[in-house]
């Protein structure tokens, strides 16, 4: 396989995708249409979150740990509303627990 | 030249805020790296890869194919499959983007990740969108990759597994940690665990990537069908622009 071909390839359809719709005219972009958009993002992280947690290779997982570190870090968010600590705090949770210090 | 440390300083403030996720992309891209090597690929052509395509997703199943020996096509549907939901993400960030020239806009859609989206639309809630900024975070999360590519080219052998670590719950922690700034009335926190559950489904059924957007979809379905008050709008102020980050 011509491994140019196959990385043009990928960047052009890549980059493609990203440019598509990334400025889209003004007029387009009404208050409901605004409202919308807006929650785009909840769909989004919902889901890169959830099949992580609950889905590994086509098959439904029960983690126990990566869930309670789940809760964690949103508890520390509500405390904090610090992103790094909430960060920090449930990966270092997982980590220990995986490396059995926990 | 207030102009200038103004940039420099917004170009930091990215920097830093992107940090936790550029240790991550470090390591990632460091299997990756290892992967790619282990696949047949010189480590030249992965580091190349990482610059060229810079999308870990479409990277991953690229080489996974390319050790089954797939064909061209089938590699570039896979990339098309994953990259579905870059339409959606790109759409969302647009009302932030109207204020760039089409050339920067035609620039920065190189660096569009799922975590440079999660970054810089944490950022955009309470500041306007600065380029300075977006680059900052940008550039240290594409530097990472193709930096962590070739150390994994180079040191592959040494690379510890993160799942062993425990570190491929970074991302995840991230990205909750983020979500959670998106979750500002119940309206939001229902269609986030519906979006969640639909999610979970079909990614045991769709080939990867296509959940995303149908997540995505669904919540901008809800989001435009039923009006929420507490819809986060683009701040047109400059004013908080110098204040630095809230949290990331």
């Amino acid at each position: 396989m011509n491994l140019f071909w196959l990385y043009l390839l990928m960047s052009v359809l890549t980059y493609a995708s990203r440019r598509a719709f990334l400025q889209m005219p003004d007029h387009w972009l009404s208050p409901r249409m605004r409202n919308g958009l807006s929650f785009i993002p909840v769909g989004i992280f919902a889901a890169l979150i959830f099949p992580s947690l609950f889905a590994s290779e086509q098959q439904w997982v029960f983690q126990p740990v990566p869930l309670v570190a789940s809760a964690v870090c949103l508890l520390v968010m509500a405390f904090s509303k610090n992103v790094f600590l909430s960060f920090g705090v449930s990966l270092g949770l997982v980590v220990l627990v995986t490396a059995g210090i926990l | 030249m207030n102009r200038t440390q103004s940039s420099l300083s917004l170009f930091r403030v990215g920097f830093w805020d992107a940090l936790p996720i550029t240790a991550s992309y470090i390591l990632f891209g460091a299997i990756f790296g290892m992967m790619a090597l282990q696949t047949g690929l010189t480590s030249w052509e992965s580091v190349a890869m990482s610059i060229f395509v810079y999308s870990g997703a479409a990277q991953f199943s690229a080489i996974s194919m390319l050790a089954d020996n797939a064909g061209m096509w089938a590699i570039l549907i896979t990339t098309v499959l994953l990259n579905t939901r870059h339409f959606l993400m790109g759409l969302s960030l647009s009302p932030y983007y109207q204020r760039f020239s089409f050339g920067q806009v035609t620039g920065l859609a190189f660096y569009m990740t799922d975590e440079q989206y999660a970054v810089t639309l944490n950022r955009f809630r309470h500041y306007p969108s600065q380029l300075p900024y977006i680059l900052g975070v940008s550039l240290s999360l594409h530097a990472a990759w193709v930096f962590g590519t070739w150390i994994g080219t180079v040191a592959g052998q040494w690379i510890p597994d993160p799942a062993s670590l425990g570190l491929g719950f970074s991302f995840t922690a991230m990205f909750l940690a983020l979500a959670y700034y998106q979750l500002t009335s119940w309206l939001r926190i229902l269609t986030f665990i519906l979006c969640g559950a639909l999610a979970v489904y079909l990614s045991l059924l769709l080939p990867n990537g296509l959940h995303l957007l149908i997540a995505g979809l669904v919540a901008f379905g809800v989001g435009y069908l039923l009006p929420d008050q507490k819809a986060t709008a683009p701040p047109h102020s400059d004013d908080a622009a110098a204040k630095g980050v809230e949290s990331a």
